[in-house]
Order: structure tokens, then C-alpha cells, then sequence
């Protein structure tokens, strides 16, 4: 898949450094390092781009930029979490604490939580009043 | 008896809070047009499919995680994008140019996000000793 001429003509423009090894990826072919993964989640991070202020249709090299930092994200995060409390496992305590300086995140998992938290109770009462416990 | 009160105070404090936030958000819905209701619609609904999420979680610890992980990791990667993509928009704009996000609004973004440590980066510190 060759570059599109406007992004080829973008690319010289900028100076060659790469702001991060991992999203260099681009164009067709294997890569040294990361390769070409899979695409995991296009579909769900094209809307959510255009939630957050995109166009409608947001540029393919654009939503495989943010996949990428979304994958080096989790990927951090996922070995931090790791490397404390419980070793080598991941656990719901341990992303709060990572999380807790970042006040976003940190009341987005409250609030998720909690959320979860009583839908599941909820749930449980429902099902106990319909079918008995 | 004085922590009790105090307990009650900061809950009823959160319940107005909440009350209040909901008020206002309804009358700002009610107000949008077709497009910003769309919009607004994919930014409440839009989501990391669990399972993708829970399969990339797993590759990397090797054992099995809860669905509270999944739902936490999955709530803060989403917070993650919006705090890029937010940083992005500024770009675009500050360079007088408007949407579709160009790969260079994405990387300024990411470099200004960085330089204010929003990016995590220890490349996995690893505990020699416990």
C-alpha cells in the first residue's frame, strides 16, 4: 500500500526523529521491532475519535497512531501493575493505585466500579425476586 | 456521633453534586443540533471491545485477569485516547487547520503529553530486589 502522496509530502516536512519507536509503524510490509500487528480495535477507535472531535471519518494512519498508544498504554500499565502488590498478576487495587495522581482516571474507575458494582446488584435482585434464590 | 454527621454531610455534599451535574447536562443535551447529538452520542457510547482487551491483558501477564480489570484498564484507555485526542484538536487548531487529524497532529500532540508526563514510559521497571 503506497503512501498517500498528501501524507508522503507530510512526512517529509517533519523533521525524521521518531517520536516513539513502537508507532512507527506505517505503510505495508513487516517491521523490525513491533511488525505489523493485527488491527485489534479500528472500528470502536474510529468512533471514539469521532466522539471526541475527529471527523466523521477519521484518517486510517491517524486511528493506527492512537491504536498503537493505546496498546503501548495498556501494555505499560499492565507491567507497573505487575511489578507491585501481588507479583506477577494484575489486580483491580493495583491500576488504582497507578492511577492515583491522575484525577480523570482515577474517578473514571471509581465511577465505573460502583457502576458495575450495582448493576450486578441490581441484577441479583432481580433474578432472586423472578426465580427465587 | 461526629463522624457520623461529617459522613453524612460529604455524601449529601456528592448527592447535590451529581443532582447538579445531571441538571446541567440535560439542558446542554436538550440544546444540541442533529450532528451534536450524534457526535455526542458515539463519544458516550463508543468502547474497547472487553474481549480484545482482556486477550492483550492476558498475553502479558501470562494468567488469567478479573472482569474488574478489564472494565478498569479498559475505562482509563479510554480517558487515555480523549486526552490525546483533546491535545490533537488544540494542534490542529493552534496550526489554523481543521479535521480529519493528520499523523502530525497526533505525534505534537503525543510529544506536548510527554513533556508534561501524561505518557506513560518506564519501559516496564522491573523490582530487583524485594
Amino acid at each position: 500500500m503506497d503512501r498517500d502522496p498528501f501524507l508522503r509530502k507530510m512526512a517529509d516536512e517533519e523533521d525524521e526523529q521518531p517520536f516513539d519507536e513502537d508507532v512507527e509503524e506505517s505503510g505495508s510490509g513487516a517491521e523490525g521491532g513491533q511488525g505489523r500487528r493485527k488491527r485489534l480495535f479500528s472500528k470502536e477507535l474510529r468512533c471514539m475519535m469521532y466522539g471526541f472531535g475527529d471527523d466523521q471519518n477519521p484518517y486510517t494512519e491517524s486511528v493506527d497512531i492512537l491504536e498503537d498508544l493505546v496498546i503501548e498504554f495498556i501494555t505499560e500499565m499492565t507491567h507497573k501493575a505487575m511489578s507491585i502488590g501481588r507479583q506477577g498478576r494484575v489486580q483491580v487495587e493495583d491500576i488504582v493505585f497507578l492511577i492515583r495522581k491522575d484525577p480523570r482516571k482515577f474517578a473514571r474507575v471509581k465511577d465505573l466500579l460502583t457502576m458495575n458494582e450495582e448493576l450486578k446488584r441490581a441484577r441479583k435482585a432481580f433474578d432472586e425476586a423472578n426465580y427465587g434464590s | 456521633m461526629l463522624e457520623i454527621t461529617i459522613e453524612r454531610v460529604l455524601l449529601e455534599k456528592h448527592n447535590m453534586y451529581l443532582k447538579k451535574f445531571f441538571y446541567l447536562n440535560r439542558i446542554l443535551v436538550s440544546s444540541f443540533s442533529e450532528e451534536q447529538l450524534n457526535r455526542y452520542e458515539m463519544y458516550r457510547r463508543s468502547a474497547f471491545p472487553k474481549a480484545a482487551i482482556k486477550r492483550l491483558i492476558q498475553s502479558i501477564t501470562g494468567c488469567s485477569v478479573s472482569q474488574n480489570v478489564v472494565i478498569a484498564m479498559s475505562g482509563i484507555s479510554k480517558v487515555f485516547v480523549g486526552e490525546v485526542m483533546e491535545e490533537a484538536l488544540d494542534v490542529c487548531e493552534k496550526w489554523g487547520e481543521t479535521p480529519p487529524l493528520q499523523p502530525k497532529h497526533m505525534r505534537e500532540a503525543v510529544r506536548r503529553l510527554k513533556l508534561r508526563g501524561q505518557i506513560p514510559n518506564t519501559k516496564y521497571k522491573k523490582v530487583t530486589f524485594y
